[in-house]
């Protein structure tokens, strides 16, 4: 089967944010987020971006950039997420075999055999794996995106594609074969 | 909007002007992204730098309330080029379809002769008695023959005639003008003069797209205007990729809009009746425009078919000849008065009001002046909520600082479903009646606006018949057979609709509608959206349709007659040949029309000139108005400051807006204690009065509190933090907020002055999971000379460290 990947155009991208909200509903990694119940305060920060940075809740964060060459201001969109290397230090230095490359070429990640030990926290370059330690077990097991196959929310089993892809508006994002990606790249760079 | 959204792919210049389309509008914005990718331009022209202006390729910054002043700027620029270059516009197009070439009244004068006014003032500068804050119009019409008709001036160059009023009009917004006045860098703005102005070359089109941040202002139609007279000078209206399009706030805004829950008219438009109609023929007398030229469709003329038929949906059997259809079971406004949202809560807060129903509304966090409203909520008898939530609204009586003990207001809450959870249609924007169907139960014991609407008006029913009362037959006597168990919605819509009524069948157009009581309509611009063939608004055909320029003709219905853009007759020459061959919208082939459903079937004008009619239907003289003597500030947009302003109108003695109603004139604040212009908006993230958004945790941890962004500049000056809480105060109220600090929002160089602004976006309120200030705690009670839409735009403020 060809490879699978997610292509972000940041060119294209409003940051509506549609796909952080979808990573968090499909996946329901809801228990950190802020409600009466759990007690966690709702805390603007002096800008649109929230919440500040990745953490075992929060696979997909918009990032909201700001600067101004030559006194002309822009504002910076950016998705980060897992990037799902081909070459992924993640894969390379886990030693359980929970994270790995499915099928589809996207690293995947099976939390049940994670063994907590973190290599994979200090073997990726983006920083994009997180953990806390569980008070119950006393086990940090790491998250990241898993291109949506955790097990019993596994949407490319049944031929869907990701939640965040499904959620973007037509053109920044869509889920493409990994071939035609470096293709498009090629043609973009010769424009 | 005159197109619709796919039809936004078609431009060649996007102009984003009071409007934040990535914002408010995030899906829609595929479009402009489709168009860009195309090769289009996108100008965004925003007091601060937003998501939009962040995918714009010019962005230009104007102070809150200044579009008049920047549009007439750019309608200068435009006029000035037409002398020099006229082969790059289309000078057919201006002569022959707008009212460029009529004469007006010799007495006329304008703002450039009468320090600001226009003729006709029955006040003086600056006038403060309400009662003469309006204009006797006599010096505004049209010069006309003696049968009636307008007279032109084909050549433009008569001193009297539109097309050199304007000039004279428009010649005092040179580009150092509209700096002075709105901050837009003078380079900035003649690049965008130049970039947009491409448009009114033959075969570009150039596309407005605006929002609340044009309409809410007490000049909110005027700004509007400017939008359209800068259109049509660039030939832009009826074509493909062009128009005037206003993006609405709510997925079915332009639905209410259509049926006219509104105090001013009745469905599609229809006047309502004043206490001085004495009869059926009196009122339809007064509201229906008259033409004597044989070359003007003037469509209004079948007022009385409307009005009928409407009548006969309403009240059925009980609408007879004799009793003029029921007119009189229609409740009657006292002429010249309104009766919107500021004069409804006014009425509330001086206790003439005393039961308020709530439908899916939220004015104690989206109304204007919200602690002002809140207080009118305390001297209701009673307050009916219907919502999917408890609002602000519902909970008035138990906000921050209520004397509980003190307010008798009984409230009842009727929970609502919401809008997956019934069957129905909803109108976007581009005019689309789209059908949606139930998509799950809701919860508990939750019931849809049409089961509550069908129990009331039965209840009511019963009532009136047992116990009488003031025009009791205005209810008793409605035909209201909606089913017996659960109101079937088919029924209603097929009622909008309208049916013969000799034949029982459903109507297939409005050009079949009647005055004689033998036909039925609820609504006549949605005659057509469900016929014999079925329901149209369900219809899912994915064909492009004719011409490939993305119709789509049998996705939905859209009004009127299915007619996906409006004026589409101005698209074509004389001939009937498109302007822009690569994108026709209609085009006269052998002996008929081909492609979208033409604005009337007649023929091009100069292939029957015996047949013809004029392309703006709707105009009782079939021209587009350019000059546009029915409005009440003046027939040309003229710049007035903001009700609240940090300076002087640059433009003239004249301060404000000479003809709106001011409610309130002690609540005016001062720019000696408030110097800096605050705006309102909304965020992605959050939706109105935030009853929906504020109770889900995704959305609340993405956008977590409510928030004032101001420039460096201003928070240096104040020693304010990024993040840090800050106080923000109007003469009206105070609110806590978070200072963001950024790049995004720079102070305005205006003449040598320098003019701070900041923004708050207004969903916040003490109710639901995310809790915090609105921001209309500092909005004024004032509102637009014509619509009373609030000035939610543009108002002073001060900021201060907690």
């Amino acid at each position: 089967m060809a490879e699978k990947a997610i292509l972000y155009d940041a060119t294209r991208c409003t940051a509506c944010r549609g796909c952080q909200a979808a990573c968090k509903q499909w996946n329901e990694n809801d228990e950190f987020i802020p409600t009466v119940e759990n007690g966690v305060p709702s805390v603007n920060r002096g800008s649109y971006e929230n919440p500040p940075d990745l953490s075992p809740t929060t696979w997909l964060k918009m990032e909201f950039r700001e600067i101004a060459p030559n006194g002309n201001v822009r504002w910076l969109f950016n998705r980060r997420s897992c990037m799902h290397c081909t070459d992924a230090g993640c894969v390379k230095v886990c030693p359980s075999g929970a994270l790995y490359h499915h099928e589809l070429g996207f690293v995947a990640y099976d939390k049940d055999i994670c063994t907590g030990c973190g290599y994979c926290i200090d073997a990726c370059p983006f920083q994009v794996p997180r953990s806390e330690r569980s008070l119950i077990s006393g086990i940090a097991k790491a998250d990241k995106c898993t291109f949506c196959t955790t097990p019993s929310l596994d949407r490319i089993a049944e031929g869907l594609e990701p939640a965040c892809v499904k959620t973007c508006p037509r053109l920044p994002c869509s889920m493409v074969t990994a071939a035609s990606l470096s293709q498009r790249g090629k043609n973009e760079l010769r424009h | 909007m005159t197109n619709h959204w796919n039809d936004i792919a078609n431009a060649d210049i996007i102009l984003a002007i009071g409007s934040n389309p990535a914002e408010n509008h995030p899906a829609a914005f595929g479009h402009i992204t489709e168009a860009k990718e195309k090769g289009a331009q996108l100008i965004s022209v925003d007091p601060r730098f937003t998501r939009t202006s962040a995918k714009a390729d010019i962005y230009s910054p104007l102070r809150s309330g200044t579009d008049i002043a920047f549009v007439n700027g750019m309608i200068k620029w435009v006029l000035d080029d037409i002398d020099r270059n006229p082969g790059n516009y289309n000078m057919t197009y201006i002569e022959e379809y707008t009212n460029a070439t009529y004469l007006i009244n010799s007495d006329y004068k304008g703002p450039a002769d009468l320090d600001g006014l226009f003729s006709g003032y029955f006040g003086s500068q600056n006038e403060t008695d309400g009662g003469k804050r309006k204009y006797d119009t006599s010096t505004w019409q049209f010069q006309r023959d003696e049968k009636g008709i307008p007279k032109r001036d084909m050549t433009l160059k008569d001193p009297n005639c539109v097309f050199q009023i304007m000039k004279r009009h428009f010649a005092r917004y040179t580009p150092e003008k509209v700096n002075e006045i709105t901050g837009a860098p003078v380079d900035t703005f003649l690049r965008i003069c130049q970039t947009y102005a491409v448009s009114g070359r033959v075969g570009k089109a150039g596309t407005i797209l605006y929002a609340m941040g044009t309409t809410q202002h007490t000049y909110g139609a005027q700004n509007i205007r400017s939008y359209c007279i800068l259109q049509l000078l660039l030939a832009n209206i009826g074509i493909a990729g062009g128009g005037i399009n206003a993006m609405r706030g709510e997925s079915n805004v332009q639905g209410s809009t259509d049926h006219c829950l509104l105090f001013h008219i009745l469905p599609g438009y229809l006047k309502v009746p004043v206490n001085t109609d004495a009869s059926l023929d009196k009122y339809l007398e007064r509201t229906t425009p008259k033409s004597s030229d044989p070359m003007s469709a003037n469509w209004w003329q079948n007022t009385p078919k409307y009005v009928v038929s409407l009548l006969k949906a309403w009240y059925g059997d009980a609408a007879t000849e004799d009793n003029q259809f029921g007119f009189h079971y229609l409740p009657k406004i006292e002429n010249g008065v309104n009766y919107s949202h500021i004069a409804l809560f006014e009425a509330m807060y001086s206790g003439i009001i005393k039961g308020l129903m709530c439908w899916g509304q939220n004015p104690a966090v989206g109304g204007p002046n919200a602690n002002l409203e809140r207080l009118a909520l305390e001297k209701l008898d009673w307050l009916v909520v219907t919502d999917i939530w408890h609002t602000e609204t519902a909970n008035f009586w138990q906000r921050p600082g209520a004397n509980k003990a003190d307010i008798k207001t009984e409230v009842f809450i009727l929970p609502a479903l919401n809008s997956f959870e019934k069957e129905g249609s909803v109108t976007n924007s581009g005019r689309w009646s789209q059908w949606r169907y139930k998509a799950a139960d809701g919860p508990g014991v939750a019931m849809d606006d049409l089961w509550m609407l069908d129990q009331i008006a039965r209840r009511l029913k019963e009532l009136y018949a047992k116990d009488g009362g003031p025009n009791a037959e205005a209810i008793t006597q409605l035909a209201w057979d909606y089913g017996h168990e659960h109101p079937d919605v088919h029924a209603v819509a097929k009622e909008i609709n309208g049916y013969d009524l000799t034949t029982g069948k459903l109507l297939p157009s409005f050009a079949k509608l009647m005055d004689d009581g033998t036909t039925s309509s609820g609504n006549w611009l949605y005659c057509a959206s469900y016929t014999e063939d079925g329901n149209m608004a369900a219809r899912r055909d994915l064909t492009p349709g004719p011409f490939n320029i993305g119709l789509y003709p049998k996705w939905a219905w859209c009004w009127p007659v299915n007619r996906r853009i409006i004026y589409n007759r101005a698209s074509v020459d004389l001939n009937g040949e498109p302007w822009d061959k690569d994108h026709p919208v209609i085009w006269w082939q052998g002996d008929k029309w081909v492609g979208d459903v033409p604005d009337g079937g007649w023929p091009p004008m100069a292939i029957d000139p015996a047949n013809t009619k004029y392309p703006f239907i709707m105009k009782p003289d079939g021209m587009a108005n350019a000059f546009g003597p029915g409005m009440a500030e003046g027939p040309l947009p003229e710049h007035y400051e903001p009700w609240e302003s940090p300076i002087q109108n640059p433009m003239s003695p004249q301060q404000n807006n000479p003809a709106f109603k001011i409610w309130r004139p002690d609540e005016q604040g001062n720019p000696d204690k408030y110097p800096i212009v605050c705006s309102t908006y909304r965020v992605c993230e959050h939706w109105q009065g935030g009853q929906m958004t504020r109770n889900m945790p995704w959305l609340i941890e993405m956008m977590p509190e409510p928030f004032v962004e101001m420039s460096e500049e201003l928070a240096t000056e104040k020693g304010i933090a990024n993040g840090e809480k800050v106080i923000v105060e109007s003469s009206r109220g105070q609110v806590y907020l978070k200072a963001l600090v950024t790049k995004r929002f720079k102070p305005f160089q205006m003449n040598g002055k320098r003019v701070h602004q900041v923004g708050i976006p207004w969903h916040w309120g003490y109710t639901g999971l995310s809790t915090g200030d609105s921001a209309n705690i500092l909005t004024p009670h004032v509102g637009d000379a014509n619509t009373m839409i609030p000035e939610y735009k543009a108002f002073l403020v001060n900021v201060r460290k907690v």
